[in-house]
């Protein structure tokens, strides 16, 4: 790769990895691994990088790199779902304690979800992907992405009731 | 009205901090992987059938100021190969294969190409089969040919990897045999993912969770020739193996696999048929650093056009001493990815004559069985 293109690279890395980094915590509930796994998505994004050919391209492989690595990690290390997740300190006041509860719930139930549930929620409802772009993100066809949110928020909610609007009207398999 | 899941997703996304990247060991070990990476050498010895004798009509072109350039030939012929889309473009006639080509072969009986959901298919003069599915292109290579045969690794009924070989001189082009089946997730020792490496006559060089294997289609017995899967072939031909082993950076030509010497002065590489010659795209010291050398002595090889060149590969042999390229234009001192040259080569007389000039590199394949471009 050439001292230019090094260049565009880091601009790149440097302007995106925050963005990459929330998206990979929201994938496997650590931010530990989240680092790890957004510097392995974007060495594989630098190995690729003068073969993108367009430069904006690069997120979306970045983004793939970062699904598709998440969930081989999951398999490979056989990692059990129902690990503890990491407690984060509270930031500024959340509303009424039945809301923090709540999202606590929501946010415990997110984590115990299959990698690929998991995954597909975070790329459709947090980045707010369409259908075809998560397909593209986890490398798998559109039936498959509609079968993953389907069962994913299916399972958050028998695990958290009926009560509790996961999904905004409109989008989504349900609620 | 957003949902409690994106909310709750929102808020502890925000709570993280700031997020370091450590661009050094990023550049580092990309740099490392890159050295690995072989796209010149991955035709893994693809023999094509052009008839480098057919060139003709020769022009001397003008410009190319501070170079050789008006020494570059350019022939109306077309004794190369690539795809756009579902057409193989191969010595001046064009085969549609009826699917957008994700990656493709050539045998000296067809063309083996994959497409964008894994699919594998065998094109030859009766027309075109599917003959395999479920290709992993996070493995880089996927597919290796050598004369009539093509192989790849694609995943196995029982969610391992199942080794297939394809003889398109035999049956119609169309037969097929599986070598082995992993099970399992098939994982190869040291953390590496399954792939197929080379394939030299009938014997098909693949790594699985055995190690690293030997297959001999004609018998169909395997053996493992490194357990521990370090070691990748990177091309063989008539007996001599290029090889690599991961922890030692340095490509070995050797008949027997764990020879430490004699070392090649390339990071992996594609042997010409005979094995005289080898040519990477990466030198040994240095990533995108076209190397074409000797491997008996040494001896440089390297064409003078490659400096004509933004980017200069070559990609595929073509018979013992001729192998194809492509170079990638220079404008306002930039290389232009829509505008590459194809060019036929000769290695002994370290030159090449130019056959297709300005073709847009971002809509093409070329027979190195892996997907080029993101």
């Amino acid at each position: 790769m050439s001292r230019r293109d090094q260049t565009a690279f880091a601009e790149f890395a440097l302007a995106r990895a925050a963005a990459l980094h929330r998206a990979a915590y929201l994938m496997v509930g650590d931010q530990q691994l989240a680092q790890d796994l957004v510097q392995e998505a974007l060495t594989k994004t630098y190995v690729a990088w003068p073969r993108l050919r367009d430069p904006g391209k690069a997120e979306a492989y970045t983004r793939k790199a970062i699904t598709t690595t998440a969930i081989s990690w999951f398999r490979r290390k056989g990692w059990d779902n129902e690990r503890p997740t990491e407690m984060l300190p509270e930031r500024g006041s959340l509303g009424h304690a039945d809301a923090v509860a709540d999202r606590a719930a929501i946010w415990d139930a997110l984590q115990a979800l299959a990698p690929r549930q998991r995954a597909a929620l975070v790329l459709r409802y947090y980045e707010d992907l369409t259908e075809a772009q998560t397909a593209e993100a986890m490398g798998c066809a559109v039936g498959t992405v509609k079968s993953q949110v389907s069962a994913g928020l299916g399972n958050l909610r028998r695990r958290l009731g009926d009560g509790v609007e996961l999904v905004a009207n409109g989008k989504g398999a349900a609620r | 009205m957003t949902g409690v899941l994106k909310q709750t997703m929102d808020e502890r996304a925000d709570r993280l901090g700031g997020a370091p990247v450590d661009l050094d060991a990023i550049t580092r070990e990309g740099d490392r992987r890159v050295r690995r990476r072989r796209l010149g050498g991955l035709a893994a010895g693809a023999v094509l059938t052009v008839a480098v004798a057919g060139v003709a009509l020769p022009q001397v072109l003008g410009g190319g100021a501070g170079h050789d350039r008006g020494d570059i030939a350019v022939s109306t012929a077309e004794p190369v190969t690539y795809a756009v889309g579902s057409v193989i473009h191969h010595d001046g006639t064009t085969t549609d294969v009826g699917h957008p080509v994700f990656a493709f072969v050539q045998t000296s009986a067809g063309f083996v190409s994959a497409d964008k959901d894994g699919t594998v298919w065998s094109t030859t003069d009766t027309g075109t089969d599917q003959v395999g599915e479920g290709l992993d292109f996070d493995a880089g290579r996927v597919l290796v040919a050598d004369g009539s045969r093509a192989a790849w690794l694609q995943q196995g009924p029982d969610g391992g990897s199942e080794l297939v070989v394809v003889d398109q001189a035999d049956s119609g082009g169309t037969s097929s045999g599986s070598g082995s089946s992993s099970g399992g997730t098939g994982r190869a020792p040291g953390d590496r993912a399954p792939g197929v490496d080379a394939i030299d006559g009938a014997t098909v060089y693949y790594r699985d969770q055995q190690g690293l294997v030997a297959y001999d289609a004609t018998t169909g017995e395997s053996r493992v020739l490194d357990p521990s899967g370090r070691t990748v072939v990177e091309d063989a031909e008539g007996g001599l193996l290029l090889h690599q082993r991961e922890d030692s950076q340095r490509t070995v030509a050797s008949t027997d696999i764990s020879a430490a010497e004699p070392r090649v002065g390339t990071d992996g590489g594609d042997l010409s048929p005979d094995a005289r010659f080898v040519m990477s795209e990466n030198s040994a010291t240095s990533s995108d650093d076209f190397t074409l050398l000797e491997v008996a002595t040494g001896k440089d090889f390297a064409p003078a056009e490659e400096k004509d060149y933004g980017f200069f590969l070559g990609y595929a042999w073509s018979g013992d001493d001729t192998y194809t390229a492509f170079g990638m234009q220079i404008k306002d001192g930039d290389p232009v990815a829509s505008a590459i040259d194809l060019l036929v080569c000769t290695a002994s007389s370290r030159s090449c004559t130019v056959v297709e000039r300005g073709l847009d590199f971002t809509e093409m394949q070329f027979p190195i069985g892996e997907h080029v471009g993101g």
